[in-house]
């Protein structure tokens, strides 16, 4: 585990995931592969002090934060000026923001972020975690995978309850426990 | 009042659910527009939904940093994209870099050239041009001390100051050198026929451009002709020797003082010269034309001396004593002999 990765290897072992984290914020996957391209030519740039960044994880994330805020602070600014976004879409890009503002990278380990969440979705049980994973991870709509398991709608969506419910405890250390402030 | 309580707390925990579920189905993309935008005054109103939508938010983003399938190739190819953008950033530095020296150079040989030319001018080596006239003649005092004593009729090109190889004059006529002796820096006189290269001496040059005659006297020192050819025959001179022009070529002979000494006591000896030779220096002495239609004159042999004060005709009445022949000025510079 002491094996130091070169920059090669760091860009792909993080550059899909990242792309994937910033999408749920952004929205669209050209504006997120575009911000983590940025993020990686910043660490490019740095790439002699590689070995000296002691917690590349909480790097990147912080970069690829601040990137998020500012894409999105940008396109509410240009929404405004254009009055191009309809109420709901501009609503949504601030909640969005807001979240993205509230996670907190620094609690992240140096530990592998992946390890980390597959830590916490090997806690669920089995059943639990499998709907979690195809609601989640491959993104099923709740009638497919009640089709797929055979199982009623309703089941799904309280297993899916159930999943985040623990998942937000085993991850806590990333995830807000109350709002500092609030929108105005 | 704990019924109460209790039924509070059940009517939040009902609510807290129902929170929950609408959350999971905005989140499942499953919300309409208008659902939205009732869920989201929702969370502007109340802190516990909208700590709940951050936390879910951000907990659905964490999830997808789970590894998937085909994540290596996505990766490696988004790679090779990142690669060739760096490659330019390297690439725009290099060039930003190199334009910089560039630049720089450019400045410096600019300001060279600035300075060369304006600050430096009087470096610049300028060109005298004497022209002496007709029947007359001038004594220089080149820049390293040279003599010159220049002959009628002639024009000599001297720089202010020599260039660091070479002392380099140009000559038009006839001319008697008295060379200061350097040997770092050959005397050259250039004429348009022949190049003489001179270290310390003192010899005499008759070269017109006009004339079809060339011809270096050595009094003493050496000297050395050519053509200004890279590949030319070179004929080295002893002292009394003369180079001259004979059938289009240079050849060597004996020299006789007297050919010479009118440079010094302006007495012209001709010693058993052709009248067409005689002619011919007249020509260039007086910067005239003869036409002789008499050709057995021009082969006829004649010594004799003329002055140089003497006027053209002075100089023609001296021949017509050996030999009868009339002549007629026709122009100022043309005069016909018959």
């Amino acid at each position: 585990m002491e094996h130091k990765l070169n920059f090669e290897e760091i860009y792909t072992l993080y550059y899909p995931k990242l792309v994937r984290f910033s999408r749920e914020y952004v929205s669209s996957i050209e504006d997120a592969e575009n911000i983590v391209q940025d993020v990686f030519f910043i660490l490019w740039q740095q790439r002699e002090n590689i070995d000296e960044l002691r917690n590349v994880n909480a790097y990147l994330f912080r970069l690829t934060k601040n990137k998020c805020i500012d894409f999105l602070r940008h396109k509410i600014r240009i929404g405004d000026l254009h009055c191009s976004l309809q109420d709901v879409e501009e609503k949504e890009l601030q909640f969005k923001m807001y979240s993205i503002e509230q996670f907190d990278e620094q609690s992240l380990s140096n530990e592998d972020i992946e390890t980390m969440i597959n830590k916490a979705i090997d806690t669920l049980p089995p059943k639990c975690r499998e709907i979690f994973m195809l609601s989640r991870l491959d993104g099923m709509k709740y009638q497919e995978i009640a089709d797929q398991l055979k199982l009623s709608t309703n089941t799904i969506s309280n297993q899916i309850a159930i999943a985040l419910k623990k998942l937000k405890i085993e991850l806590k250390d990333f995830l807000p426990l109350f709002i500092v402030f609030f929108l105005s | 009042m704990i019924g109460v309580f209790f039924k509070l707390r059940r009517l939040n925990n009902m609510k807290r659910i129902m929170m929950d579920k609408r959350l999971t189905t905005y989140f499942s993309g499953l919300l309409s527009d208008t659902e939205k935008l009732r869920l989201f005054k929702d969370l502007e109103a109340d802190e516990a939904i909208m700590v709940e939508f951050v936390s879910l938010q951000n907990l659905f983003s964490l999830s997808k940093m789970v590894g998937e399938k085909g994540d290596g190739a996505y990766a490696a190819l988004k790679f090779s994209q990142f690669r060739f953008r760096t490659k330019k950033h390297q690439m725009r530095r290099m060039t930003l870099t190199l334009s910089k020296y560039a630049a720089v150079f450019l400045l410096l040989l600019g300001s060279y050239y600035m300075i060369d030319r304006f600050v430096f001018e009087k470096n610049k080596v300028h060109y005298t041009l004497i022209e002496v006239p007709v029947g007359q003649t001038r004594q220089l005092t080149l820049a390293d001390g040279t003599k010159v004593l220049l002959g009628s009729n002639t024009s000599i090109t001297v720089p202010d100051k020599f260039a660091k190889d070479q002392r380099l004059v140009e000559l038009d006529g006839e001319a008697l050198f008295t060379v200061v002796e350097d040997k770092s820096k050959p005397f050259i006189v250039k004429t348009s026929k022949y190049n003489i290269h001179v270290l310390g001496t003192k010899f005499n040059v008759y070269a017109y451009a006009k004339s079809n005659e060339f011809e270096t006297s050595l009094i003493h020192g050496s000297v050395c002709i050519d053509d200004g050819q890279i590949d030319s025959k070179k004929i080295y001179l002893k002292p009394s020797e003369k180079a001259e022009m004979l059938g289009g070529n240079l050849v060597k002979a004996p020299m006789n003082m007297a050919e010479v000494s009118h440079m010094n006591d302006g007495v012209y000896t001709f010693d058993k010269e052709t009248v067409g030779e005689v002619l011919e220096r007249l020509e260039r002495y007086y910067d005239v034309t003869f036409q002789v239609s008499n050709a057995s004159l021009l082969a006829s042999s004649f010594s004799g001396e003329f002055k140089s004060k003497d006027r053209m005709e002075d100089a023609l009445t001296v021949i017509q004593q050996s030999y009868a022949f009339k002549y007629k000025r026709i122009s100022e510079n043309i005069t016909e002999i018959y």
